[in-house]
């Protein structure tokens, strides 16, 4: 659960020089009541959330969105969390974007797959939100909305 | 050959010569009974129709001359020995009717004395002996066969069950991941709504929520306590152990403890002693100690309830003490004992869990003792208990010393131990070495070990014999290629992986451990 070995870390320096952009999250994951609760959990912040629903999806929509950071889960139709992290960490314009892999699987040994094939974070469902939160926040520039209520999600 | 009776067959046109070598057998003791052929045709005709125990042939005879005889008769005669008897006394043509296929040969002039009964037994002798020759040959080869054979079924096995071993795993993983997809929406929503972040919940909503999400932990860890044993049970269980803070593990499982505790309206503190030292570990293994031990002291905690989650570190030997002390009644003397058998238990039948000791503490020393640590379990009457675990420092040699303690314990499945180390050459950037540090983690499987000697050198403690140590090598080269292949920048430094060597380590402890403390110089052997 705290297994947090970084090793495509983006610097949040670099981020801070577009502090004043709304950082944008991909979450892939085929579940959307899961969507629904990253998207309800975020809307306190300035973030942008967008969403995908399987693996080849998530991969396109990353490709042409470029997001600051993405939430994986695992085992999705159409192309797993393995496939997905294989594609955005071998291709050039997605290499750098820092991976979350979030998943109700429980082999130590995926841990591993997934970290060797570039994810920055590990981390198994039923998450804390308060540790979600921590590692989301290494990556970007996580601000609170404003008191009006959040309405920097779509 | 049956004793009493030899049966003959001559095949001999001169009345004269038949009634010579008919002669010299009858004057034997043993009895030989003979049949008479006058022509090759004659003389196969009866091959056909009985079977004799030796051919005595003229080689001119009406229908068949010379050697054509032997070749004819060789052919008929199947395994009955064949004696030449011929006027020629000729070397050369002799073996020339050796080769044809005769036993042997007799000059007729010298046929006086016991020389005819003599070559008779000797022929039918020889023709014994190679019989059962042959035989045997037959045997070895049909043997060599069936040999053969059952290594091709049992590498076709072993396919097999390697395959079979997969897709058990793969289902059961699978299996969790089901009950775990549904059960992680119903906590998210039930803390969600519990937030506040969809509407106003009043205090007693509040209290509700807390309990429904608590009771999903619960069911949470029910699913994970299902999977751990059916894979210990099925031995497919494996750890990944590495270098951890207990802290850091403690901290990541405080919230849901704590929530446990509110809901159960107990007393629940965490006590840590400062300047713990790194423990070697799989994590995820010790977590799931922790909340069954929490769990089963909430369980028979004291009214009012408090509980304890501790950690103090042990010198001698280098580990990391994590208890959980509770203010119960205490167990009994009857039940402590049950508790300590099983803690003693080489492996734990997990159907007799049920009965008065906790499934979370069948699971909990299942999961220790994969950690390489220990149960204890104390306990005062009115007072409460505590149970406790060790984890080993993360220190090599020490934690070397307990894997074999642990593999001779076991003894079945890791009779051996290899060491294979692998090494790059150039001095590599830290970015680089880290890389190839998750590189080289990733390769591990179940019950390997991992150590990094230093920034350029890591070794493997594998239970895996010398003839299969190709294959993990070969692994490590094919895996290297696929990363390359799929990182089109910062490719992972060439490696060199050289066996260090095997033992069996029943009896090799000591050598063992030399040559570790040996590989990692001088600072590991005072650890």
């Amino acid at each position: 659960m705290t297994n947090t070995m970084t090793i495509n870390s983006t610097p949040l320096s670099q981020h801070d020089l577009f502090a004043t952009k709304t950082p944008r999250i991909l979450c892939v994951d085929d579940d959307p009541d899961f969507q629904t609760t990253i998207e309800l959990r975020m809307r306190n912040y300035d973030v942008e959330i967008e969403h995908a629903f399987y693996g080849m999806q998530g991969i396109a929509e990353a490709m042409h969105s470029s997001p600051d950071l993405i939430l994986v889960d695992f085992a999705m139709p159409n192309g797993n969390g393995e496939y997905f992290l294989d594609c955005i960490k071998g291709h050039d314009t997605t290499e750098h974007i820092p991976v979350i892999v979030l998943t109700g699987m429980r082999d130590p040994m995926l841990k591993n797959r997934m970290l060797h094939a570039g994810a920055s974070v590990f981390l198994q469902k039923p998450v804390q939100f308060d540790e979600l939160l921590h590692h989301i926040s290494r990556f970007i520039h996580l601000r609170e909305a404003n008191s009006l209520g959040g309405l920097n999600y779509e | 050959m049956n004793e009493g009776t030899v049966k003959v067959l001559l095949l001999e046109d001169d009345v004269d010569d038949y009634r010579l070598v008919a002669k010299r057998l009858r004057q034997e003791r043993c009895y030989f009974s003979i049949d008479w052929a006058e022509t090759l045709q004659a003389a196969i005709e009866r091959l056909s129709r009985h079977s004799y125990d030796i051919v005595l042939a003229d080689l001119s005879v009406p229908d068949s001359f010379g050697l054509d005889t032997v070749s004819s008769l060789r052919k008929r005669s199947g395994r009955t020995p064949i004696i030449i008897l011929t006027s020629l006394d000729d070397d050369t043509l002799g073996s020339d009717i050796l080769t044809a296929g005769a036993q042997d040969y007799l000059v007729k002039g010298e046929l006086g004395g016991r020389a005819v009964p003599r070559a008779i037994h000797n022929a039918i002798q020889r023709q014994q002996s190679l019989t059962e020759i042959n035989n045997l040959l037959a045997e070895v080869n049909a043997s060599r066969e069936l040999l053969a054979e059952q290594t091709q079924l049992l590498e076709s096995k072993n396919r097999r069950l390697r395959k079979l071993y997969k897709t058990a795993h793969r289902f059961v993983d699978n299996v969790s991941h089901e009950f775990r997809t549904p059960l992680t929406v119903v906590k998210d929503y039930v803390t969600l709504v519990r937030d506040g972040l969809v509407g106003d919940v009043n205090d007693e909503q509040r209290r509700m929520l807390d309990i429904a999400g608590v009771r999903a932990d619960e069911l949470n860890n029910m699913v994970d306590d299902m999977l751990d044993i059916s894979k210990l049970e099925s031995g497919l269980l494996g750890a990944w152990r590495r270098n951890c803070h207990v802290s850091d593990i403690i901290h990541s499982v405080r919230p849901v403890l704590e929530a446990k505790a509110k809901v159960k309206d107990i007393e629940f503190h965490i006590s840590l002693d400062e300047d713990l030292p790194q423990v070697y570990c799989d994590q995820d293994k010790v977590i799931r100690v922790i909340i069954n031990l929490v769990t089963n002291a909430m369980k028979f905690c004291g009214e009012p309830g408090s509980v304890q989650l501790w950690a103090q570190q042990n010198d001698s030997p280098p580990e990391v003490v994590v208890g959980v002390t509770d203010n119960g009644p205490g167990i009994g003397e009857e039940r402590l004992s049950e508790i300590f058998k099983r803690f003693k238990q080489l492996e734990t039948n997990f159907k007799d869990s049920g009965k008065g000791f906790g499934l979370g503490l069948s699971i909990a020393k299942e999961l220790v003792d994969l950690n390489f640590g220990e149960m204890h379990v104390e306990t005062e009457l009115e007072r409460g208990s505590t149970f406790s675990f060790t984890l080993p420092a993360a220190r090599p040699v020490e934690v070397m010393r307990r894997y074999l303690e642990r593999a001779a314990r076991l003894g079945h499945d890791s009779t051996v131990v290899s060491f294979v180390s692998a090494c790059v050459h150039d001095s590599v950037c830290e970015s680089a070495s880290e890389d190839l540090n998750a590189f080289f983690n990733y390769l591990l499987r179940r019950n390997d070990l991992l150590f990094q000697r230093d920034s350029h050198c890591w070794l493997y403690i594998v239970p895996t014999p010398r003839l299969e140590l190709n294959r993990f090598v070969a692994r490590a080269g094919r895996e290297w290629q696929k990363t390359n292949r799929n990182r089109p920048f910062g490719k992972l430094p060439k490696f060199e992986m050289q066996v260090e060597g095997t033992w069996a380590i029943a009896d090799q402890h000591e050598v063992i451990l030399d040559q570790f403390c040996h590989l990692f110089g001088k600072e590991a052997v005072h650890a």
